[in-house]
């Protein structure tokens, strides 16, 4: 494994994750074609990957602005509701080849991006004056507002939901989301922006006394986030092809916390881990049948107590660092509950390999 | 470190007990796997051990009479049971894996209008039958595409049922409608009601309706006592109707009380009052006190296998467990997924609660019962349909 990564060294830079991205595609899109796996883990791994995109967004404002938020689902909602109403309404007729269907579903996942993002942005402006809890408040509140929305809108289907929605999200649709999601907010979280989000998480007076607008910062945070949720959501509608307010209830927000808490908080690496991990978790118990929850559950709060960084800490995948390397102290500072224990076998290793060493001195 | 591994043993350990549970018992015998897609845990979790208590029992007598003889060979069925924890999402990941990895014949659930409508399609493109258990909402087949069926009625149908029960039976010619206008349940039956009752020859003088969470319905009960009606036929959930009832009382109005199966409620004597009920009438799929000999039968087996009365849920499980086994051996063949739905399609069974056919929805038409309150508890009067 080191030898394969030392190949992809060129000055001081290590390129193995991203030559990883492709081959994980490949490896998976002939897994997909070949029927190696069935389609119960098909649709896992890609619930995984839509997972995976909102807890990230969740990433952006709980774990590098340092806010709270509670309605990632609600943004979610928005975003499955209004492309799937531009998939099943307004572009139907327009959807007759395979390449003009994925034309305007990509079109759709924007519109319904950008409409979770406006909503973000009504409710950012006025509640992100508010400093700590008051937040968590507001997007809790909001997205039940959504919900009893969606209850009463009869071009969303009512309470009955909507249902066969074209079934558009396929493993290239949403890997390719994920890879440019990821993108994005690697390059976000290292613009100027970026950083005035840290800064903001850091110490938001320090950042004001350094000439940051903090509100104008988290609102931006917000908005972004409220569009990669929309985005998700977009691509849940279209691989569960059947969508209703209570999909995406308050357990739905709860869940995309989980996800980025044990994943890990502050990397979106993790975000997308965590939610893997937790989504394939219930799916591997289920031979268990009602004990699966009490296990789900226990092994939650086993993890929280052992370590509250989470599984995997604040690594990041090494495409999301520019491929630096992760220096010693990046690397004591981002310790989750797997790298530690990596880290002691390391320890216990070299100490074996030490002490025989050491006895022969003694003689 | 130890810790750890300790937990892991524990994790293996438990995972290979359940294994040996799961793979034992099979003797060369050729086995039949059934799917039960219900929920098991989460808000619904009652329902779904009613429903696995009605499989169960359907299962358990099926095997007790050697099995199932398909294409002259007799076949065991072994239940798998996967639960959909009430949600959408979790009901598409149970049906995939009871269709893809636990390969199963035919799927019994769920039992709501939502997660089966969305896991329906599912179904219907792997070409595995669905036989749904009270998923009533009118669309559920539909939408399901047309692997689904249910052994339940639909909502229209029972509004039916109680306008037909309302006109025919008890001699009613004018009345009024209370329904909760926020209820997609509530609404539809109050439609097709008012709709049959007037086609009938009766009137129905006025429909009042109250929002969601209303407490006081003082109002529209003085309006309704004003048309002086012969009825009141109250429309909404189950949880809804006890405070009109008692409201009812409270103004000293004495028009009749009818109801539909949402009436069939083992609280509302006690909620509503054992007195303000009485002599009311209402309808429901299924009655334990019903004097068919197949339903008699049925309610002694259920009272010996697990001590209390079914209901409707376990029922409806019990009937879907038993159309899909009629059908299978009407079928003979393991191979043909479409033989099995033509031969689901075709079912002409009596099943405990009443005489069963399918029609070209893949609803099925089914006889209801009338009950009416008596010292509060329902007392069968005769089926209707």
């Amino acid at each position: 494994m080191q030898q394969i990564k030392k190949l992809f060294y060129r000055n001081g830079k290590s390129y193995f994750s991203y030559v990883m991205i492709p081959v994980l595609f490949l490896v998976l899109m002939a897994a997909f074609q070949l029927d190696l796996i069935n389609t119960y883990w098909q649709t896992i791994i890609l619930l995984s990957g839509i997972n995976g995109i909102v807890a990230m967004s969740l990433n952006l404002i709980n774990g590098i602005t340092g806010q709270s938020c509670l309605g990632q689902a609600g943004f979610m909602s928005i975003g499955a509701y209004v492309s799937a109403m531009c998939t099943k309404l307004v572009f139907d007729g327009f959807m007759t080849s395979g390449f003009s269907s994925y034309l305007f579903f990509i079109i759709s996942l924007l519109i319904g991006g950008a409409a979770a993002s406006l909503i973000g942005l009504l409710i950012g402006i006025p509640s992100l004056r508010l400093r700590g809890d008051y937040l968590a408040i507001i997007t809790l509140g909001f997205s039940e507002i959504i919900r009893v929305a969606w209850r009463v809108i009869p071009p969303a289907g009512r309470a009955m939901g909507l249902n066969t929605i074209p079934k558009l999200s396929t493993l290239p649709m949403v890997f390719i989301s994920v890879v440019i999601v990821m993108l994005v907010l690697r390059n976000f979280t290292n613009s100027r922006f970026g950083r005035s989000c840290i800064a903001v998480r850091e110490n938001e007076l320090a950042g004001e006394t350094m000439g940051i607008n903090t509100t104008r910062i988290k609102v931006l945070a917000f908005v972004l986030s409220a569009f990669i949720a929309g985005v998700g959501g977009g691509l849940y509608a279209h691989m569960m092809t059947f969508i209703n307010p209570d999909t995406f209830n308050q357990i739905k927000s709860t869940d995309m916390v989980l996800y980025l808490y044990a994943g890990g908080v502050g990397s979106f690496s993790s975000a997308l881990l965590g939610a893997t991990v937790f989504s394939f978790l219930p799916e591997v118990l289920r031979s268990l049948g009602e004990w699966r929850l009490v296990i789900y559950s226990l092994s939650l709060v086993l993890i929280m107590i052992n370590r509250p960084k989470g599984i995997f800490g604040k690594h990041e995948f090494g495409f999301m660092r520019y491929g630096e390397p992760e220096n010693i102290h990046m690397k004591a500072e981002n310790s989750g509950i797997l790298s530690s224990l990596f880290q002691k076998l390391a320890y216990r290793r070299r100490k074996a390999e030490r002490a025989p060493a050491a006895g022969k001195g003694d003689q | 470190m130890k810790k750890f591994l300790a937990l892991l043993l524990a994790l293996a350990m438990v995972f290979s007990v359940t294994a040996c549970g799961g793979g034992g018992g099979d003797d060369g015998e050729k086995v039949i796997k059934i799917g039960l897609c219900q929920p098991m845990t989460g808000s619904m979790a009652a329902s779904g051990t009613y429903s696995k208590q009605g499989v169960d029992l359907a299962i358990q007598q099926i095997n007790d009479a050697g099995g199932l003889d398909i294409g002259g060979e007799k076949y065991t069925v072994e239940l798998v049971v996967q639960d959909n924890e009430g949600k959408t999402d979790v009901t598409i990941n149970a049906f995939n894996k009871l269709i893809g990895d636990d390969k199963v014949t035919a799927i019994i659930g769920t039992n709501s209008s939502g997660t089966t409508k969305a896991a329906g399609p599912l179904a219907t493109e792997a070409k595995v039958p669905v036989v749904a258990t009270t998923a009533t909402a009118a669309d559920v087949t539909q939408v399901g595409g047309e692997y689904v069926f249910r052994s339940c009625w639909i909502d229209p149908y029972q509004g039916y049922l109680a306008a037909k029960m309302a006109y025919e039976l008890l001699g009613l010619r004018k009345g009024a409608v209370l329904f909760n206008n926020a209820d997609d349940y509530s609404t539809s039956i109050k439609d097709v009601f008012v709709e049959s009752f007037e086609e009938m020859g009766g009137e129905v003088m006025t429909q009042a309706y109250a929002g969601a969470d209303v407490k006081d319905f003082k109002a529209q009960l003085t309006a309704i006592d004003e048309f002086d009606g012969e009825f009141i036929f109250i429309e909404a959930q189950a949880a809804e109707i006890p405070l009109p009832i008692q409201q009812i009382k409270e103004l000293g109005m004495d028009e009749m009380l009818l109801g539909a199966a949402s009436w069939d409620s083992e609280l509302l004597p006690e909620l509503a009052g054992a007195d303000n009920i009485e002599g009311s009438y209402f309808i429901s799929t299924f009655s334990p006190q019903s004097q068919d000999p197949l339903a008699v039968e049925y309610v002694a087996a259920f009272q010996e296998a697990y001590d209390n009365l079914p209901n409707n849920q376990s029922t409806m499980s019990y009937n879907a467990m038993m159309i899909i086994a009629d059908a299978l051996e009407r079928c003979g063949t393991l191979d043909d997924p479409e033989a099995l739905r033509d031969a689901i399609a075709a079912t002409d069974i009596d099943l405990p609660s009443g005489h069963l056919v399918f029609d070209e929805n893949r609803d099925p038409q089914v006889t209801g019962n009338v009950l009416t309150y008596e010292n509060g508890t329902p007392v069968f009067i005769q089926t209707i349909s």
